[in-house]
Formats: structure tokens, sequence, C-alpha cells
């Protein structure tokens, strides 16, 4: 499903952030992405997501060359291919959890009416239990009511691969393994799960390891 | 259709996620559309009030000389008497001034507030133009003779001749008049003409002011005097070619054209007509309404620049936001709309309020000063407001654009 080839990351053409690296994903796989600080985790997650691009090399999403495509393209596989979950939850402040839930429906070019996003909205909390959040602030909420939000947001438009840079880094332990469960749970429904984490019982969870040392693929197990 | 719905909903969601930042962005443009409004009110007023104080010329010339404006009365009936003496002067002082030249008045003409002379045209003595239609009571008008050699003789209207000698039987009694330079004239009067309608209308008014008051006191007294009389008088024709300008009003553009034929044969002054005004204040407008149009460009550009850096502030810190849209989906036209939408649904609030509380501010001012002067054009302040909003967005274009080329990995990184 995504392949990576001799994909290195470089900043104005500074020292490589990542180098050389080539592995592939399958559909379905729940990988673990850990490594030291610096290691070029979150980077290396950001290029599969499309958030950037690589420097040389080459990645095919569902075999697809992502080089040669342009911005609506990316933002197309952002939106609905790709669901993403950040450590520091990325959600829109002073808005609802509906607001922030419904916006990558905004962006589908699913032409869907608002009162079947609505719906949409409504089934994505409950999978995530907090429906009755809907029309809160998420600014009131607390770190795992937040993060349950952002998986929410993530869900909503039903994407393959879902991407979490370090999910459970801001959470308790009861909340870190509820984030778990349900990316596990989404796992098994056959979605492919890439999770970016210092916690390596989070990562010995995993169905893969891929470590990274200073920008070089170490293991990938 | 249902993107614009989209729109509107992405752009709500982005507002109020940032309401208190934009709150401050929507003062800075209220700011900005109330000083635009502001000056162009003023300008406007300013332009108008102007435009009024020409229309408003009304039946009498205005001569302007040595900073001293001096009232003279055209009297259409009797087609041309001349009033040369600033009131005032004459009132308190009993001396009237012809181009500072000072003259006395003689006391048996108590109460004197105007001297009148008429202008005969010696080239033409034949033209008696002068008294065409002032209906004579009694005596005569003074004869071709008399304009040649200057005799001393005086016509007077009905209300002088009451006024100084208690009837209108007054012909061969004599008027005194002395100037300071020590000459002195005995007029003989010879004809007692009906008052005219402006003397007439005069009275009529006046009486109304104080009824307790004889409305003779404020009237003019009126006399009339042979062109060449009332030169050697004066003991030079010359006297007026000093002044300035004459600023002449008249409906009656017969009798215009005909006095000023007279003024240009004497040389006795530069005249300008209500035409000529008219014309000077055409031109002297188009100059205003390139410079009022400059100014609030200007000002446009000011305002907008405002907007820019307003914008351009916003997105630096609203660039964690534009990352977290594009990484759910928002292509770089969807930020650009946002921020354009954004941009014109302030400046239509902002707009909104601005022109209202600029209006309100100045009708209030109008209403407690009693001010004429300000004048609310509101033709001028809605095509500021459209022109506002289309710079507005070709302005809004850097910063959107701006927004929409935020790399998102980086703005994620951001804290």
């Amino acid at each position: 499903m995504i392949v990576i080839d001799n994909g290195t990351k470089s900043y104005d053409g500074s020292q490589n952030i990542l180098k050389d690296i080539s592995f592939s994903i399958n559909s379905g796989d729940m990988i673990a992405i850990t490594g030291k600080s610096g290691s070029g985790k979150s980077t290396l997650l950001n290029l599969i997501g499309q958030l950037d691009t690589f420097s040389s090399g080459s990645l095919f999403i569902k075999g697809i060359d992502t080089a040669h495509l342009n911005d609506k393209h990316r933002s197309k596989l952002r939106n609905e291919l790709f669901g993403f979950i950040f450590q520091s939850y990325y959600l829109i402040p002073n808005t609802s959890v509906l607001e922030n839930v419904i916006l990558p429906l905004y962006y589908s070019n699913k032409k869907i009416s608002y009162q079947i996003k609505l719906e949409l909205v409504k089934k994505q909390l409950k999978s995530v239990d907090i429906e009755d959040l809907m029309y809160k602030k998420v600014d009131l909420l607390s770190g795992g009511e937040m993060q349950r939000v952002a998986i929410a947001r993530s869900l909503i438009n039903n994407p393959e691969i879902i991407l979490a840079d370090e999910p459970t880094g801001n959470l308790d332990k009861y909340n870190s393994q509820n984030v778990f469960d349900t990316l596990n749970t989404l796992n098994k429904t056959g979605k492919t799960i890439i999770i970016v984490t210092h916690d390596d019982s989070l990562a010995s969870k995993c169905d893969k390891i891929l470590r990274l040392n200073n920008g070089n693929l170490e293991d990938y197990i | 259709m249902s993107s614009i719905k989209k729109l509107i909903h992405i752009t709500y969601i982005s507002i109020e996620s940032n309401i208190i930042f934009l709150s401050f962005a929507i003062i800075s443009f209220v700011i900005s559309y109330m000083l635009l409004t502001n000056t162009t009110i003023s300008l406007n007023s300013s332009y108008i009030n102007t435009y009024r104080q020409v229309q408003n010329f009304d039946d009498h010339l205005l001569i302007l000389n040595n900073s001293v404006t001096y009232d003279i009365f055209y009297d259409i009936d009797s087609h041309a008497v001349f009033d040369y003496s600033p009131i005032s002067e004459v009132m308190s002082n009993q001396i009237f001034y012809i181009d500072n030249v000072p003259y006395t008045i003689t006391s048996n003409i108590k109460g004197v507030s105007n001297l009148y002379f008429s202008i005969g045209n010696p080239s033409n003595i034949n033209n008696t133009y002068s008294f065409d239609k002032v209906k004579l009571l009694k005596g005569s008008i003074w004869g071709d003779n008399d304009d040649k050699i200057g005799s001393s003789v005086v016509i007077i209207d009905e209300f002088t001749s009451n006024y100084i000698y208690g009837t209108t039987e007054s012909i061969g009694m004599t008027i005194n008049l002395i100037s300071t330079s020590g000459k002195r004239e005995k007029f003989f009067v010879c004809g007692v003409v009906e008052n005219s309608s402006t003397q007439n209308q005069l009275i009529k008014d006046l009486s109304h002011l104080d009824k307790n008051k004889n409305p003779h006191d404020y009237v003019k007294l009126q006399f009339y005097i042979p062109y060449y009389t009332y030169e050697q008088f004066l003991d030079t024709p010359d006297h007026l070619i000093d002044a300035n300008q004459i600023l002449f009003y008249t409906h009656n553009k017969e009798e215009l054209s005909h006095l000023e034929e007279s003024l240009i044969h004497y040389n006795l002054v530069n005249y300008v007509t209500q035409q000529r005004i008219e014309d000077i204040f055409n031109q002297n407008f188009k100059d205003d309404y390139l410079e009022t149009i400059s100014f609030i460009v200007i000002m446009i550009i000011i305002s907008c620049t405002n907007m820019i850096n307003v914008t351009l502030f916003s997105i630096k810190s609203r660039r964690q936001e534009i990352g977290i849209r594009r990484a759910l989906g928002a292509t770089r036209t969807n930020i650009y709309l946002q921020f354009t939408f954004e941009m014109i649904i302030f400046l239509l609030i902002s707009g909104g309020i601005g022109i209202s509380l600029s209006l309100f501010i100045n009708m209030f001012q109008a209403y407690v000063f009693n001010n004429s002067f300000i004048i609310l054009d509101l033709n001028s302040i809605l095509i500021m407001f459209i022109s506002t909003i289309i710079f507005g967005i070709i302005f809004g274009i850097i910063p959107s654009y701006k927004a929409s080329k935020i790399k998102i990995a980086e703005s994620l990184r951001l804290k």
C-alpha cells in the first residue's frame, strides 16, 4: 500500500533528517515508528501523510508516485485516504466538537447535505463515546476527551490509513490505553495504522516496529 | 451554491475560532471606515456649501477691494443705481468711504445711510435707459445738456422726498453734499420719482423687524444724479479702477448685459458675472474634485495597507490553524478563498459599523451645533464603500496568497 524507496529528506540542503530510507507498508498493518528524539519519526509520518515531500527518493501510495501529485491531489489524499491524530490534538480552539469533527467533510469533494454530515459526526462521536459533547467548546474538554475528538475527526471521512503522532504522549495511563484500544479496534476493521511513539510498551503491541536512528532505518521487524 | 455554503461554514468556523483576535481587526477596519466617511463628508460638505454660496448671489453686486467688501445694489427698476458706501461706516460715523476716500454727508440729509448715483452714458446721451421704467411723479428727468455739463441736479424718490422735506413737493429744493477734501456741492431737486419696487419691498420687509420703530429709519434714501455730475463731484471717475472685481448677479439677463456694457465702456471696474463665477467655480470644482478623489484614494490605500498588515499579522498568528486545515484536506485554493471571504466579511461588517457610526456622529454634531455645513452625501459614501471592498479584495490577494503557501509540516510544529 505504501512503498518508500531511497527516501531522503533534508531542509534547505542542510544535514539529512532521513537518509535513504526504503520500506513498505501493507494494507491492514499496524506499525509503530520508534526512535530517539530527533531521529526523524515525525518527519517520516508527515512525509507519508503528504504533509511534506521527500527531497529525493520516491513514495508510492496505492501504486501512485506521489512526487508528481499536485496540491489538489495531495489534499484529496490527506482528506480521504489519511486520518491524522496528533499528540497536541490540533483541535481548532474556540469552536465546538461538532465544528472540529465536521471540518474534513467540508474539504471533501463528496456532495452530501448538512444533515448527513451531522449524522456522520454523531456516529463518529458515538464510536469514541463522546456523543454528548457534540456542542461543547473544545477548550473545555479534558486531554482524553480532546484526543477522542481528534480521533473522531480523523475517522470522519472513513480513511484507510490512520497516522498517529505520539497519540498518547499527553495522556494518562487510562486514556492512553483507551486510545490504543480504539486504534487497535480500527486496525481490526482493516484500517492501516501507523503510530509514532516513544512508548516501547505501546510499540510492542503493534504488528511491526520501524526503528529509526539518526535518520537511518535501523530495524523494521 | 453548495461551494458557497461550504465556504460560509468554513469561514464561520474560522472567524469563531479567532473571534477575539479578529475583533481587533474589525475595530481597526471600523476606524479606517470612519476616517474615510468623515473625510468624504467633509470634502462633500465643503464643495456643496461653496456651491450654495455661489448660487445664493441674489440681485446684487459685490465689489471686493482692499479687503473691504462693498455692497452694490442693482435696482432692476431704475437699472443703473449704485450704492458704493459701506453701510455700517455711514451709519456709525456719518462718513462714507469710496475706495478709502472719506466723504461726509451734510446735516440736512440726516439719517442717510446710503448714497445712490445714476450712471448715464455720455457717448449716447439719448440713451435714457436709467429711468425708462421709473414713473416720474414731479418735475422732470434731467436733460441731455445736464448730463453733458454735469449739472448739479438730483432726482429723488418719493420716500426720500417725504423723509427729508415732509412732502413730495420738493422740486427746486437743495441737497448739499460735502467731501472731506472740502468740495461742496449743492444739488437742486429736479424730479421726484415713484419708489422703486426694491425700496417698497425694503420698507415692507423691515417693518416686520421692529414694530416700534419707523421702518423709514431703516431704508435707503435714494438720489439719482447725472453721471458727469457724479464724476465731478467725486473728483475722479477712476476711483473704481482700483476695485479688484465686481461679483455681479441678477436674474435679469438683459439688464445685466446693459450694465456690463456701461461698466466696460467706462473701464470702471473689472467685473465678474454670475456666469463667470460659475465658470470659475466649475473649474475650481474640477480641481477640487480631482483633489478629493486623490485624497480619498490615498485614504483607501492607507486603510487597505492597514488591512493588509492586520491580515498578515492574523495569518502569522494563525499559521498552526492553517496547518491543521491543510492536514485535514484543505487545498491552497480553500485557504485562499477562506481568507479572501473573511476579508470581505470584515469589510462589510466594519464598513457597516464604521459608516453608520460616522454618519450618526456627523448627524448628531449637525443637530447639536445646528451646523448646515455637514452634508451627508450618501452616493459618494456608497461609492467609497464599494470601492473599499474592491480595493480590500485586491489588497487581500497578497495575504491570502501567503496564507495558502504556508508549509504544513512547519506550521504544525509551531507551538
